[in-house]
């Protein structure tokens, strides 16, 4: 039995200089929740980076569901992991929902029917059936966020990593974004500020500052930590 | 442009800024100063006429002083102006087309081909003179950041307009690159592999997928530059670009401005009187 996420000692600066990461560990084990909170600037975008090997740490080691990331291993682990970015705008590149969503699976070389129904059941998975001729541009904000959650699933990965997921939306659409969040079975690492909706959601968390993790722990018990939490530049 | 491979790894782009900092005289020197002279220079170099080969010596003389100078080292200078040389191409057909004396004719061709001494000639001088120019360009752009420089154009009369146009492009090229640079990542996110079938997809959908990248980009810069004009609008812009007045040139920027011409119009003299 793997963990889905190990990370060993993994630090990275980027070529500018600036250290993003410094030797950080974290276990995610298979199915679970887990929130990733920090102020901007601590690394959380920069770690969720690493798990699918668009950056690659200068020393310590990732590994995704059993295999490490590394130049052989690329391609499986990007089918494995599913990384949802901040901005919607960044994930839809193509000009059709259909299209984007269909990307994932197409370049893993299924055949025609198989894409279809990928994309059938990841538009079903974010209740966004019926959008599949529309074009990704003329979206809203709360739409936009869920076809980019739907672009990864039509990958089936086994893990889903997500970028501020709940940032630019309003209420109704967060609502709705947490409920889908809660009826995925999937091992998630959700990087956010939203902490009502990592008590909601995510029962372990993770608390990052200046590329270090300082804290982790249930939520709830590092919630009622108040001088934990305002020492990191959080708000309960 | 092309992006180095590594630049899918970084959160932004840098290395597109032309600016080589340093404390060089050159890079002392007044923006203004250095804009005039760098035109003048390519200007001058232009009129040059094309036999004049001592003059264009004289010329690169004169460019190499200011590029060691400047400190830039001659290798980046002459690198970089290296990418210009296959434009110099578009003055090939004078080989064949101008002058009187056939210095070969290629045997077997039909229309009859023959290279001309004079063609030749003229075509040899325009790739000298469009590396030096080049170089000039260069020189300007690494010793004097680019603010300064649109401060400057704007201080020798180049229309304001025209100078609020090079400095929104500057300003937003970095934008539409980092974006560009996102849109690159999320696809290479991905881009996974399944065990045992190729991954990759079919070059024509490969194709497409990243004509639909461009379009987007396209429409976003479109989008982009609405939002801009309406939060100029909504600052009180009314079609004129104003800016604060600049110093007046000091004695040394003078002399300097006073001597360079000088310099020019003696080489262009000098091949005037040589070879005009």
């Amino acid at each position: 039995m793997h963990h889905s996420i190990e990370i060993e000692h993994l630090s990275f600066s980027y070529p500018d200089g600036r250290q993003a990461l410094r030797d950080v560990s974290l276990h995610i084990a298979p199915g679970e929740k887990v929130a990733l909170v920090g102020p901007n600037g601590a690394g959380k975008s920069t770690l969720l980076l690493h798990l699918n090997g668009i950056l690659r740490g200068h020393t310590g080691w990732v590994r995704v569901c059993g295999m490490e990331v590394n130049e052989q291993n690329l391609g499986r682990v990007r089918a494995a992991v599913g990384l949802v970015f901040q901005n919607p705008d960044d994930q839809l590149f193509s000009p059709t929902v259909f299209d984007d969503v269909a990307f994932g699976p197409i370049y893993q070389g299924l055949p025609p029917s198989e894409v279809e129904e990928r994309v059938r059941a990841a538009l079903q998975a974010v209740h966004m059936e019926g959008y599949t001729s529309r074009l990704s541009h003329h979206l809203s904000a709360g739409e936009k966020k869920r076809i980019a959650i739907a672009t990864v699933l039509s990958m089936q990965p086994e893990v889903l990593a997500l970028d501020e997921p709940t940032a630019g939306l309003d209420p109704r659409a967060r609502r709705g974004l947490i409920n889908l969040l809660r009826d995925l079975p999937l091992t998630m690492l959700v990087a956010t500020h939203d902490l009502a909706m990592v008590r909601e959601l995510l029962p372990r968390m993770i608390i990052m500052d200046e590329g270090r993790v300082v804290a982790e722990g249930p939520t709830e018990a590092l919630i009622r930590d108040t001088a934990l939490i305002a020492a990191h530049g959080l708000e309960a | 442009m092309t992006l180095p491979p590594s630049a899918c790894r970084t959160m932004h782009v840098h290395f597109l800024d032309p600016y080589r900092p340093g404390d060089s005289p050159v890079h002392r020197l007044d923006g203004r100063v250095k804009f005039l002279l760098a035109v003048a220079f390519i200007l001058a170099i232009s009129l040059t006429p094309p036999t004049a080969w001592p003059v264009h010596l004289l010329f690169l003389a004169l460019l190499l002083s200011v590029e060691i100078l400047a400190g830039l080292g001659l290798g980046y200078v002459w690198r970089r102006a290296a990418l210009a040389l296959p434009f110099a191409l578009a003055a090939l057909p004078l080989v064949f087309t101008r002058g009187e004396e056939i210095l070969l004719a290629l045997p077997a061709s039909a229309p009859r081909l023959a290279v001309y001494a004079e063609g030749l000639e003229r075509f040899v001088s325009v790739v000298i003179k469009s590396l030096l120019s080049i170089q000039v360009a260069m020189v300007l752009v690494a010793c004097t950041p680019f603010p300064q420089l649109l401060q400057a154009m704007r201080g020798v009369g180049v229309p304001r307009l025209l100078v609020a146009m090079f400095g929104m492009m500057w300003r937003y090229l970095f934008v539409l690159v980092d974006e560009a640079l996102r849109l690159l990542r999320a696809r290479a996110a991905r881009a996974g592999q399944v065990a045992d079938r190729r991954a990759g997809g079919r070059l024509l959908w490969r194709a497409r997928v990243t004509g639909g990248m461009a379009g987007s980009l396209f429409l976003r810069g479109f989008e982009r530059s609405e939002r801009i004009y309406a939060a100029m609008l909504a600052r009180g812009y009314d079609g004129e670009t104003r800016a604060l007045p600049l110093p007046p040139l000091s004695a040394s920027a003078w002399a300097a401005l006073i001597m360079g011409f000088g310099l020019l119009s003696l080489l262009l003299t000098l091949g005037f009187l040589g070879w005009g």
